[in-house]
């Protein structure tokens, strides 16, 4: 056997272990191998480089190393790809059109996520917003007040002393029904006690109640406490909620987030605790409570920040 | 000399990746739902995609860069991946443009490596972390022979002999012709001979060539 038909034979050599020869040409080879200990040697050769290399088993990945490409991903993509991802990548971002409220209905766990329920939800929220909307634009104008709704039912209404709770609930709880508590406490702030039908308010005074707030304001007949007990439940609720959620998601967030989270979160509690404290050396002073209501919301922004930008509802 | 030609010759058939993660000519639909999925920001869909294709990533990683640098090397991998996802066109399977990926981010970095680190890492780590092989010991050197290779030839032995995947798959891969991914693959299995010294040391010369019957 000649060398010159060794090298015209050696580049089939592993095309025949691999089984890509056709049946003629296979043929070949096997009697060239067959007479030809140089080629048989380098087919077994070959033969057992191949096996060792098919019986090596793949390394298993370290246990960690996903969540350290999240968190590469959570830094490198919002700079990075914002610009030149498809616009659709961002649909499921915080923006101004889809504000916290959506995103803790977004977080509700019995709430399924996806298209077809958000489908469902979409024509109830647009017209919860329009009657809210247009229930504002009432009290603002004076139409609503100039309504003869029946005496005595209106002054049943405004004795109620539920208008601080609901105006000082987050921006999140405002429904219609609250709007009308507005109205209710609007008119009681305005007037004392109760407001006949069909009397009316001048505009300047209603939008300072309105959309002022309540700090600074005597409030009749010590309605308030109820109303209070009403507002912290709400929060303490609220924030319980969220705070289940974060837990329960903590696991999934990465470290930085966690990092951020942990240091805001012991901030605004320093903060709570300050504030509850001046409320209680001075529990008629509506300002301190208005400002430990905003602290308490301050919270609930904290704990919606870290499960959105933590990348569980992205 | 002895050498049994019949078991020499029975072929060792490529196991093609073909199939749940392998190179298909087009990426189906389930890949698009879930490409889809992580472009919209579905953490849970990247976190799947990343669980689907992690081992073999890895392993094609791990034995081209070594251990010392796979972890990083895989990060920066599965970086590029889900940054690139936005431009993946579904021209070839997602497992295909991957690999691809993959195996670029790992060819890239021994190109950036300073030369004297080329061939001192030692895989026996890596070897202790696996099943016993069917032969430990030439695993074993095989691990180390690997790191010696020059990085083109060791891309092509890893992904056929290797990881199993065929010729068409690994042209797609390295963006290479078929022809050439089966060159490279002789030359590399001639290199790795020479490495482990698997061929007959009386014949290493060629001058003893002897005619036996058939």
């Amino acid at each position: 056997m000649r060398k010159d038909s060794c090298r015209r034979f050696e580049p089939l050599l592993g095309e025949l272990l691999d089984g890509e020869l056709d049946a003629k040409t296979a043929d070949t080879v096997y009697r060239h191998a067959a007479i030809c200990a140089r080629c048989a040697a380098k087919l077994a050769a070959t033969r057992r480089l191949v096996e060792a290399a098919r019986s090596l088993q793949s390394p298993e990945p370290p246990p960690l190393l996903w969540a350290r490409i999240a968190t590469r991903l959570a830094d490198e993509l919002p700079q990075k790809e914002r610009v030149t991802a498809k616009p659709r990548r961002d649909r499921r971002r915080a923006c101004w059109w889809r504000p916290r409220w959506w995103w803790r209905w977004q977080a509700m766990p019995l709430v399924q996520r996806s298209w077809k329920w958000q489908a469902k939800a979409a024509p109830v929220l647009f017209g919860a917003t329009a009657v809210v909307i247009a229930l504002l634009w009432l009290v603002d104008s004076g139409q609503l007040l100039l309504q003869p709704a029946g005496g005595a039912q209106m002054s049943q209404v405004l004795a109620t002393p539920s208008g601080y709770a609901a105006s000082a609930r987050p921006t999140s709880f405002v429904s219609a029904n609250s709007a009308v508590s507005i109205v209710s406490t609007v008119s009681t702030i305005s007037t004392g006690s109760t407001v006949s039908a069909g009397s009316s308010l001048p505009d300047a005074d209603l939008r300072d109640a309105v959309f002022s707030g309540v700090r600074g304001r005597a409030w009749p007949g010590g309605t308030g406490e109820h109303g209070f007990v009403q507002a912290d439940a709400d929060f303490a609720e609220t924030i319980s909620e969220l705070g289940r959620l974060v837990e329960k998601e903590r696991h999934r967030l990465p470290g930085s987030v966690l990092v951020e989270y942990e240091s805001n979160l012991a901030a605004v509690e320093r903060t709570v605790r300050e504030k509850e404290e001046q409320v209680r050396r001075h529990p008629e002073d509506y300002g301190f409570r208005d400002e430990l209501y905003g602290t308490y919301r301050r919270k609930m922004a904290v704990l919606q920040e870290v499960l959105v930008s933590g990348g569980s509802f992205r | 000399m002895s050498v049994d030609i019949a078991a020499a010759m029975k072929p060792t058939g490529t196991a093609s990746v073909s199939g749940k993660d392998g190179a298909r000519g087009h990426a189906d639909a389930e890949e698009w739902r879930m490409v889809e999925a992580c472009l919209s920001g579905d953490q849970r869909a990247m976190e799947a995609l990343y669980h689907r294709f992690k081992r073999r990533v890895f392993s094609l990683i791990v034995r081209i860069v070594g251990v010392v640098d796979a972890e990083e090397v895989v990060q920066e991998a599965f970086v590029r991946i889900f940054r690139g996802l936005p431009r993946f066109r579904g021209d070839s399977a997602l497992g295909t443009w991957i690999y691809r990926l993959s195996v670029n981010a790992a060819l890239s970095h021994v190109d950036r490596r300073p030369k004297q680190a080329e061939g001192e890492e030692a895989l026996a780590q890596l070897t202790s972390t696996s099943a016993p092989p069917r032969d430990p010991k030439l695993a074993a050197r095989l691990e180390e022979a690997l790191t010696r290779l020059p990085s083109g030839y060791r891309a092509v032995i890893v992904l056929h002999d290797i990881e199993g995947m065929s010729h068409e798959e690994i042209s797609a891969i390295l963006g290479c012709r078929i022809g050439t991914s089966k060159s490279q693959l002789f030359k590399a299995r001639a290199r790795m001979r020479e490495l482990l010294k698997l061929d007959d040391p009386g014949l290493a010369d060629g001058s003893d060539v002897v005619e036996s019957g058939p």
